[in-house]
């Protein structure tokens, strides 16, 4: 008797739960504004862990602390430094991974920002790795962004759009502007102008990756490489870079090998 | 017998609560479809609502953001304050509008309808896509002068706008490509379609033009129309359109480019709304569409970059001048410019 009862009063919350779905979730556009969550629940889950570590020369770079010494001789300090790496691929003889949604932006102000995690890799082994420094054509050109790509990050010019793949600014003796202030904002996505560079890392020995294990790749970047090769930059004749075109190209030919593997714990 | 009772209040009061506790929200439900039409014989516009899915609520919190002076520094100059709807979304009378601290700029703040057809914007066409248009005026030093940041932390604390990105977007986040995509909506759906030009071409009442009329579009045929292409009145190029270097040498095109084969290039306006678009040109120069005739048909200055069709100038006889200028004023949509959707909500 008391069990009928109790059974009927189930049935009503039910009822009256389930015929207002609508007014407790009044969604009209699922906005697909967040990063598709690739891995399904229940799947082993292959990771790889990488790391950036910014240097200047041997040393761990150090923002608004310590002067450093450009190819040229020039002394520079650095007090911002951020850069986007994008589209991360992994390739082995048999397999390859390319990354949906792979954009980082790496912030020297900001530990976290240079340690992440690939997701979702087919287990196999792997002998490279490639990513792009910056943002790719089809980012830059299809509106509004958010995540690591979210105006907000400062790293996106409003009057001539497009993403900043890379940001330097500090101060130098040499520069001669205002303060002797440096600043190389480094953007342009197409043609003539584009500053994309696709970086391919080999890696010293096969890695694996499996069920169980995150291998993690330790990566050192050298903001002095930005400096000296294949083109030479003498601080008093380009203390300042804000715009597309030749000079920003130079810069990005420079840095485009400033990465390399340092370490690999299986 | 106890069972029995209790069964019988349930069966009772059941339909009454759950219809109570269901009543639609007015608030929330869609009180029509809303959708993006392209208006007969118009091309396809660039803009799609890809990924952005247009909703009235969509469309209305992007209005009330356009209108919403907490996009700004000051809390006060909204998106609004210089593109009005009774001004086709221009401002009236204004060369140059006032930002924050009375801050002016340097370029007209042109209307804002047919957006959807727009490959590029500002007369520079320095931004290739209408969800990021926003980004430029409010973060510009003499516009709107505001950081992203702030501005959601302002719409955050607000009593109305977590719970309409939550009906818009399906969580109370507010992020900088919610608030870009709302804007885009409302934006995007101002579409200028009816004026007495657009009933003429339809062969709708309404839609009878004049003597004088049937010889200006003639003229505008034959003189004006390779780049104030019908039926959006531009094709969105850029031309140096034999303007003087204006008081601020505005480099226009090549400011974006840094190419000289760009100096002094702007983006071809649309032609419609001019009776509520006053004054013309990138700078506003020209108060009157009769000081615009004789720029073309006397005062085009010549240098490098001038477009080539403009090389010897328009030849118009006063006569042409007066039929051409009430030509151009049968595409001033009033339906547009009264148009109750487009209204600031008060």
């Amino acid at each position: 008797m008391e069990a009928g009862a109790r059974f009927a009063f189930l049935i009503l919350i039910t009822l009256v739960f389930f015929s207002c779905r609508k007014k407790d979730d009044p969604v009209v556009n699922p906005a697909p504004d967040s990063p598709a969550d690739t891995a399904t629940a229940g799947e082993p889950n292959f990771q790889l862990r990488l790391n950036i570590q910014n240097m200047a020369g041997n040393q761990p770079l150090e923002l608004e602390q310590r002067w450093y010494v450009t190819e040229n001789g020039d002394s520079i300090q650095i007090n911002e430094y951020k850069y986007y790496l994008s589209n991360f691929t992994l390739i082995g003889d048999s397999v390859s991974y390319s990354e949906p949604e792979s954009y980082y932006l790496i912030d020297q102000k900001d530990v976290a920002s240079r340690s992440f995690t690939i997701d979702s890799i087919p287990a196999g082994h792997y002998k490279k790795i490639s990513f792009l420094i910056g943002v790719n054509h089809e980012r830059n050109t299809s509106g509004a962004q958010t995540g690591a790509l979210d105006p907000m990050h400062e790293m996106f010019w409003d009057w001539n759009t497009g993403y900043i793949m890379a940001k330097l600014e500090g101060l130098s003796p040499q520069a001669g502007t205002f303060q002797g202030r440096i600043a190389y904002h480094i953007a342009g996505f197409s043609g003539m102008n584009s500053v994309l560079r696709t970086v391919t890392l080999e890696f010293p020995a096969p890695v694996e990756i499996k069920d169980g294990t995150i291998p993690r790749l330790a990566v050192k970047a050298d903001i002095l490489e930005w400096f000296r090769t294949p083109n030479l930059i003498k601080i008093n004749e380009l203390p300042v870079i804000g715009n597309t075109g030749p000079e920003a190209a130079k810069m990005a030919a420079n840095y485009a090998d400033m990465f390399t593997i340092v370490q690999i714990e299986p | 017998m106890k069972i029995q009772i209790v069964l019988f209040v349930l069966a009772v009061l059941a339909p009454a609560f759950i219809i109570s506790s269901c009543q639609p929200d007015p608030e929330v439900l869609p009180e029509r479809p809303f959708e993006f039409k392209t208006p007969k014989d118009w091309p396809q516009p660039f803009y799609r609502f890809e990924g952005n899915t247009l909703s009235k609520e969509g469309f209305d919190l992007g209005k009330k953001l356009f209108f919403d002076g907490r996009l700004a520094r000051d809390n006060q100059t909204s998106c609004g304050s210089c593109h009005q709807p009774f001004s086709a979304f221009a401002q009236i009378g204004h060369d140059f509008s006032h930002g924050v601290d009375n801050r002016l700029g340097e370029r007209n703040s042109p209307g804002l309808f047919n957006l959807s057809w727009h490959s590029s914007f500002f007369w520079d066409g320095g931004v290739n896509h209408i969800e990021i248009q926003p980004l430029n005026p409010i973060q510009n030093p003499v516009e709107m002068d505001e950081k992203l940041e702030n501005i959601i932390g302002k719409l955050k604390k607000d009593d109305h706008y977590p719970q309409q990105f939550k009906t818009v977007f399906g969580d109370e986040t507010i992020s900088t490509q919610r608030i870009f995509k709302a804007l885009t909506q409302f934006m995007g759906m101002l579409i200028s379609d009816n004026s007495r030009y657009d009933k003429y071409m339809r062969a709708e009442s309404g839609g009878a033009l004049t003597e004088p009329e049937l010889r200006g579009l003639n003229i505008f045929r034959s003189h004006c129309a390779s780049c104030h292409k019908e039926p959006l009145f531009s094709d969105f190029s850029f031309r140096n359109n034999g303007l003087s270097p204006g008081r601020f040498n505005d480099s226009g095109r090549a400011r974006v480019t840094l190419n000289p084969e760009d100096l002094y290039l702007f983006k071809v306006p649309s032609l419609r709304n001019l009776r509520y678009t006053a004054p013309y040109m990138h700078d506003g120069r020209f108060r009157s569409l009769k000081q615009v005739m004789d720029h073309y048909s006397g005062g085009i200055s010549n240098s490098p970059t001038l477009d080539p069709l403009l090389k010897s100038g328009i030849s118009l006889t006063e006569t042409e001048k007066a039929d051409l200028i009430q030509f151009l004023n049968t595409l001033n949509d009033e339906d547009f410019v009264a148009n109750p959707l487009f209204q600031e909500l008060k």
